[in-house]
């Protein structure tokens, strides 16, 4: 509706400067034959002037034919006589004039040198038949620059009118995509909520029903023992999502304080990494390193470059497949070490790669939920990788698998 | 309990959950089968008769509510309950 209504206003305007450029071509004309007609009457004013003074050489019977008018009226004089009657019309443009002979279409007097089809088109003409009193002469005048003129005219008013129609739209546009932005980010942030009571009411559903069943009498030994391991369990899981969560919200808030100190990159690759396969991946892994950074040494928070790798790879161990290979590779630039995680993972689409790093964003499957999360992890990475004044980028083939590359420079700026 | 047992089908694929359940559930006297994705529970309503489904939502492969679809046009009585 409201597009509707700015193709329409954008209609109007047009059609209100084409009429205001045939309006303004119209009173141009009038303003020149108004000209035109002053300066035939000063002709015939010079030319009365002229008989007085040289009455005595040319009597009165003679007319005024052309000869003696050739004596005195020259194209300099034709020329200013108009150049001063359109200064006072306000016709401050180029011109071409002649004076034509109707009768045989031939040339009298040019300004231009050459007898223009355009001279003989024009519509400003005026008969000189109070001069040679005869009305086979013609002065006729040309603009060759009259669109350019009306339009130069006209200027201003189109500037302005373009410009608010300008403004108008991009406004417009800006409105339509942060209303579209806006939809999406409640649709995302619902889609986090529902995710989010999901994966909180699973533990506390399994707690409240364990600590039931724990509460009746007479349970066998290794069931308690074994409803006491669960309830630990997802209490350890509640711990670690609203971990997550807390996190989430110190990161949002920016006051986000790194412990620097310095450690070997490779070490704490090597330490944490196959702690973290052997706990969580519920497959074979085959894990290989390339470790071709000769200075591996950085400045950085241990823990959170840390929970960087951790995440990466837990990732890259969810969106797999049952061979899971996963290469961690490593090498020296300049300023710092580049980091590159690869798995053989499903990939992830073009579409998605660019919201991998979105906050919240997991890639929209409905209610399947193959893979558990919150669609905070990557979010995390970024900031933390942003953090440190590293960058990161990704990768991806659908099916082949995923590449992570990490900068992370030796000291951080600070 | 004099009367026949129960069937219940029990689809949700948190393992803990659905261990506790299950047992507790059990004790209660009820018949339980449990499954653990969408698609699994699909095939197990196939094939045989129950007298209650409870299934969570966001699982693997089908999620609850396509698959309590699913159930609706097979057996049109059948209570279902969700897990949320």
């Amino acid at each position: 509706m409201t597009s509707l209504s700015l193709l329409g206003l954008i209609f109007t305007q047009l059609y209100w400067i084409k009429s205001a450029i045939e309006l303004s071509e119209k009173q141009f004309d009038h303003r020149v034959n108004l000209a035109l007609s002053e300066t035939v009457e000063k002709m015939v004013e010079l030319d009365k002037q002229h008989r007085l003074q040289k009455r005595k050489f040319i009597p009165e019977s003679c007319g005024s034919d052309l000869v003696s008018i050739i004596n005195y009226i020259d194209t300099t004089l034709v020329d200013s006589l108009l150049k001063t009657e359109f200064d006072l019309f306000c016709l401050d443009t180029v011109y071409e004039f002649g004076i034509i002979q109707v009768k045989n279409d031939s040339v009298w007097m040019l300004n231009s040198g050459i007898y223009t089809k355009n001279i003989k088109n024009t519509k400003h003409k005026v008969c000189l038949d109070d001069l040679f009193k005869t009305d086979d002469y013609n002065l006729e005048v040309f603009f060759p620059q009259k669109r350019k003129f009306v339009l130069f005219e006209l200027s201003v008013w189109m500037f302005i009118s373009a410009g608010f129609l300008l403004i108008v739209i991009s406004s417009f546009i800006f409105i339509v995509t942060a209303i579209l932005k806006q939809k999406k980010l409640s649709e995302i942030k619902n889609d986090f909520i529902n995710n989010m009571t999901h994966e909180f009411k699973t533990p506390i559903s399994t707690i409240s029903l364990a600590s039931e069943v724990l509460l009746k009498n007479n349970l066998p030994e290794e069931k308690i023992l074994k409803y006491s391991k669960v309830i630990f369990d997802e209490n350890q899981r509640l711990k670690v999502q609203v971990e997550r969560v807390l996190q989430m919200a110190r990161l949002d808030k920016g006051n986000l304080k790194l412990k620097i100190s310095e450690f070997d990159l490779h070490e704490l690759i090597k330490d944490n990494v196959e702690n973290l396969c052997l706990e969580h991946c519920n497959k074979p892994v085959s894990l290989i390193y390339q470790f071709y950074a000769t200075n591996s040494v950085i400045k950085a928070d241990k823990a959170h470059i840390t929970n960087i790798i951790t995440n990466l790879i837990d990732n890259a161990s969810k969106y797999s497949y049952d061979n899971l290979r996963i290469t961690i590779s490593t090498k020296n630039v300049k300023t710092g070490v580049i980091i590159t995680i690869k798995d053989n993972g499903i990939g992830i689409t073009k579409d998605t790669l660019k919201h991998i790093f979105d906050k919240f964003y997991r890639v929209p499957t409905g209610n399947i939920h193959n893979v558990k999360g919150f669609g905070l992890g990557l979010n995390y990475v970024k900031m933390l990788v942003l953090a440190h004044s590293g960058t990161i980028s990704v990768s991806s083939e659908l099916k082949k698998g995923t590449a992570f590359k990490i900068f992370l420079p030796f000291t951080p700026l600070t | 309990m004099k009367k026949p047992k129960a069937k219940i089908l029990l689809v949700e694929d948190d393992s803990n959950l659905s261990m506790v359940l299950k047992d507790y559930l059990e004790m209660q006297k009820y018949e339980v089968r449990l499954e653990s994705d969408g698609e699994k529970g699909y095939q197990a309503f196939k094939n045989s008769k129950f007298d209650l489904c409870i299934l969570d939502v966001m699982m693997p492969v089908k999620d609850g509510f396509t698959l309590a679809r699913e159930i609706r046009e097979m057996d049109e009585d059948v209570p279902i309950i969700f897990l949320r």
